[in-house]
């Protein structure tokens, strides 16, 4: 493996490990780790969320440098843990470089559940919290469903690539309105817990999660972008939410 | 035991379902589900010693949370955040944020205020939790590994 190949391909991972919602430290060090296994002398990375940029040198070689911008985050779990095996297996016993692009593409093509199970798991996701949030089966019922497009309507936007904020307003928004039809339906006695037990689906518990751990680690900037992301989308939910509830209040003074 | 059996059950079925939209797999979901069902459990169980407020339920429910889900991420050999980020999500103030947006538009600014800060108070204590027991266990392991 060349150096620049070498480089590229532990980017490649490091991407991927950013874009499934990896905190910064672990990017930074799988980088380096995997330069270090296949031969770097030394090697920098400075990693925040919409950027990679990493410098190696190796033995009798002008340092060799890449930059990876990242467009796109989402929380993806599944991937995130395979990756990081990946990187584990890679250091532990060295393999070439055509090998490893075949598990980067595999796990890229790899995903544990599709479509239908993941719509029916966000109805779920409400239907259960609401119970929990002591809601009756009837409004759990209505929960269900309102996520099940709710999922419908995140996803599409999503294929579309629609900016994250809009995506969150939208969500708060027909999360509301939702409710509020079941409500003058009189399907349900009463909208709160159902509109809670369905948002639940939209709140960023993991960026929140990652500013927190980010910050501890002493990313600091990376950790602060990640929070004022999750600030942006508590506060397109609220608004999103606001409006349906706000001109029902208009409308029918409840 | 009816009381709190129910609210478990509901809080591991919803930890479950949210595991399957991260897209966690096997035996690492059900540890994950089940992460969030031992918050929700802490969280009632810890009423009885702090009945008058509810930031230091949240704050002890972190701890066990953060702590089993570093005691899964070196068992099951993967990152922390597969079982942290699914163990939080119930205790997430959702409500919270719905019930100031609610005041907020009804014009009641100062239930709205006090909404607001205990929201942020609750995320607070999430955080300190986080911080608390993630700092600890990388001092215990640090010092291990020396």
């Amino acid at each position: 493996m060349t150096a620049s190949e070498l480089l590229t391909i532990s980017m490649d991972i490091g991407q991927r490990l950013l874009e499934s919602g990896a905190e910064i430290y672990r990017v930074e060090e799988s980088i380096s780790r995997i330069c270090r296994a296949y031969g770097a002398q030394d090697i920098q990375v400075y990693a925040v969320p919409t950027a990679i940029v990493a410098t190696g040198a190796w033995e009798n070689q002008r340092p060799v440098t890449r930059v990876v911008r990242i467009r796109r985050r989402g929380t993806n779990l599944g991937r995130l843990d395979q990756l990081n095996a990946l990187c584990r297996e890679m250091c532990r016993t060295p393999m070439d470089a055509g090998s490893i692009r075949e598990r980067i593409h595999l796990i890229d093509q790899h995903s544990s559940f599709r479509g239908v199970e993941l719509c029916l798991a966000s109805g779920g996701g409400g239907l259960f919290f609401t119970l929990l949030f002591g809601g009756s089966l009837a409004e759990g019922g209505c929960a269900f469903a309102a996520c099940l497009v709710l999922w419908a309507l995140t996803a599409s936007m999503n294929r579309i690539r629609v900016n994250s904020l809009f995506v969150n307003v939208a969500g708060g928004f027909w999360v509301a309105t939702a409710g509020l039809l079941f409500y003058y339906l009189g399907a349900v006695a009463q909208y709160d817990t159902l509109i809670i037990g369905s948002i639940m689906l939209l709140v960023p518990g993991l960026p929140i999660t990652n500013a927190i751990r980010d910050l501890i680690a002493g990313d600091v900037v990376a950790g602060i972008v990640k929070f004022t992301e999750a600030l942006l989308v508590a506060a397109g939910i609220a608004v999103g939410a606001a409006m349906p509830l706000s001109l029902a209040g208009l409308l029918w003074s409840v | 035991m009816g009381e709190l059996l129910y609210p478990c059950a509901m809080s591991l079925l919803a930890s479950l379902c949210f595991g399957v939209i991260f897209q966690i797999s096997g035996k690492k979901l059900l540890f994950a589900g089940f992460n969030g069902m031992i918050g929700w459990l802490v969280y009632l169980l810890c009423a009885t010693p702090f009945p008058e407020s509810v930031i230091p339920r949240y704050f002890c429910a972190t701890l066990a949370i953060t702590l089993f889900a570093e005691w899964c991420a070196r068992w099951l050999r993967a990152p922390v955040s597969v079982f942290l980020a699914i163990g939080l999500i119930p205790l997430v103030p959702g409500s919270g944020i719905y019930q100031t947006m609610l005041y907020c538009i009804r014009g009641q600014t100062a239930q709205a205020l006090r909404e607001c800060v205990g929201t942020v108070g609750i995320a607070g204590a999430l955080a300190m939790g986080v911080v608390v027991v993630s700092s600890l266990v990388g001092l215990f392991t640090a010092k291990r590994r020396r």
